[in-house]
């Protein structure tokens, strides 16, 4: 499954056993730099770092991370294609129009900006999600003080997650097995309904079970797990700081100099 | 579909992350009471997030013969209320960007709004005006989750065409279509989230009436 890529990504990454802190600077600053810095040079830099990176020394499989770009790619497709589509007066330096709707190369150039700023941005994100499982990121949340009851509800719907997952696919294996997919539509739609409605209580039964479990171990308020001791990496920060500003240098070097296309935001 | 990281230009980023803080807050206020009163109300949520996450990955069967997913949002506050869905909605949104790459962190505030607050809010109000207007849990649920799953689309939409005005028409143009391309071909999958609402209704009423009259869905059993 999908989420398990991802996450097993994340496990299997040399970088797990790098602080959270550490990664969330460079990914978040590439996050960033992707938002706020023109579409050439700046997120062609962006993405070509978080690829780098990811190929290099994050060791992450680019097949797991080209199946987890297709989704967002479809949102990105579709929205740029909407702004490159104008609607109403055909512009003077239109290429095509029909009726109201119209191409120029305004809008051509705005939507590949657009398109230019969310796949460097999804790169960038990506690289973070496929090095950091997510029980570190919620872990690092304590740090912050962020309420104990907060954190332990989005731990526990993490954990809970995988067996509800694997409960609907046991549920819609079990379906397919008695030729639920050769049904009429009406049955299927019954199958769907029923396959939705099992879930819920069997995740409401399995969660009554962990609490049962939880309260005969003790635990009773705070779920708190012993992080694991990592130490802060200063080759890792200064990577991360050498890649970032040298990303920046080149993009205020192409804004000064003329060259740098699309907008700075 | 969520809007994707480095989407939206970073003040509208900012603003939308402003105007969720409320409802987030007012939602983990919730979850943090009911925790201290009921600390076993805790692994209940965590369930209801968890089932919110892979109802919207499970797959409806459509007329046209492709597929697609509903949101849950809309049964999430019929069975959830609206705030606790705010809350819940930010921790599924959170692990859709982190596990699935769907949305985005500065786009996070923007998806809460839309899916999170809008969606679930507008849901619930249509399933209370209409139990109050004696309607059946069936027609209840049917408008709640449609108008959940239409209504966060909309405002997905709203949020575009703010980001992106039309360089001819300005708002209402880009409003046009954005609304076109992620409303309007977004009727059919809502119409069939409300079909799907009501036999899953129909379904629990059967199954787990009992719990359902804990989450004050129905004081009697649901004849849907």
């Amino acid at each position: 499954m999908h989420v398990i890529a991802v996450d097993d990504a994340a496990w299997d990454s040399p970088w797990r056993s790098v602080r959270v802190g550490e990664k969330a600077l460079l990914a978040l600053g590439l996050v960033l730099t992707a938002l706020l810095t023109p579409a050439w040079p700046g997120c062609v830099l962006v993405a070509l770092a978080s690829l780098g990176l990811a190929a290099g020394p994050a060791r992450i499989d680019l097949r797991v991370l080209g199946v987890s770009i297709a989704a967002p790619m479809a949102f990105l497709v579709i929205g740029s294609a909407s702004v490159a589509l104008t609607v109403g007066d055909t512009v003077p330096d239109a290429w095509w129009s029909w009726g109201p709707l119209s191409l120029s190369a305004a809008s051509v150039g705005r939507a590949a900006d657009l398109f230019a700023h969310g796949v460097a941005g999804t790169l960038a994100l990506l690289m973070l999600a496929m090095t950091t499982p997510m029980v570190d990121v919620l872990t690092s949340l304590r740090r912050f003080r962020v309420p104990d009851a907060l954190i332990d509800v989005a731990s526990l719907t993490y954990r809970l997650l995988f067996v509800v997952a694997d409960t609907a696919l046991g549920i819609r294996a079990a379906q397919q097995a008695r030729l639920g997919d050769a049904a009429p539509a009406r049955r299927r739609w019954a199958n769907t309904a029923s396959g939705a409605g099992a879930l819920l209580v069997r995740a409401w039964d399995r969660a009554r079970r962990l609490e049962d479990g939880l309260a005969l171990r003790g635990f009773e308020n705070v779920l708190t797990t012993l992080p694991a001791r990592r130490d802060a990496s200063v080759r890792f920060v200064a990577g991360s700081l050498v890649v970032l500003t040298a990303i920046w240098a080149v993009c205020l070097m192409a804004i000064t100099s003329g060259w740098a296309r699309g907008w700075a935001r | 579909m969520h809007i994707a990281e480095g989407f939206l230009p970073p003040l509208q980023c900012a603003l939308w992350y402003a105007a969720s803080a409320p409802f987030i807050i007012h939602g983990a206020r919730a979850v943090v009471t009911e925790s201290r009163k009921n600390p076993e109300n805790r692994l209940l949520l965590a369930a209801a997030g968890a089932f919110t996450f892979v109802l919207s990955a499970i797959k409806l069967p459509s007329v046209t013969g492709s597929s697609s997913h509903p949101t849950g949002t809309g049964l999430g506050a019929v069975l959830f209320k609206p705030p606790v869905m705010a809350f819940l909605s930010t921790i599924v949104l959170l692990f859709q960007a982190l596990l699935l790459a769907h949305g985005g962190i500065t786009t996070l505030g923007a998806n809460v709004f839309s899916m999170g607050i809008v969606g679930p809010w507008a849901g619930y109000g249509v399933w209370v005006l209409a139990r109050r207007l004696g309607a059946s849990p069936a027609v209840g649920i049917f408008g709640a989750m449609f108008v959940a799953d239409l209504s966060t689309y909309c405002m997905t939409s709203v949020q575009l065409a703010i980001a992106y005005p039309d360089l001819s028409s300005g708002f209402v143009g880009a409003l046009v279509k954005f609304l076109g391309v992620f409303a309007l071909t977004q009727i059919p999958l809502a119409i069939a989230e409300g079909l799907l609402g009501v036999l899953v209704l129909r379904y629990l009423g059967r199954i787990a009436r009992p719990e359902l009259l804990r989450l004050g869905v129905t004081k009697d059993a649901v004849h849907a």
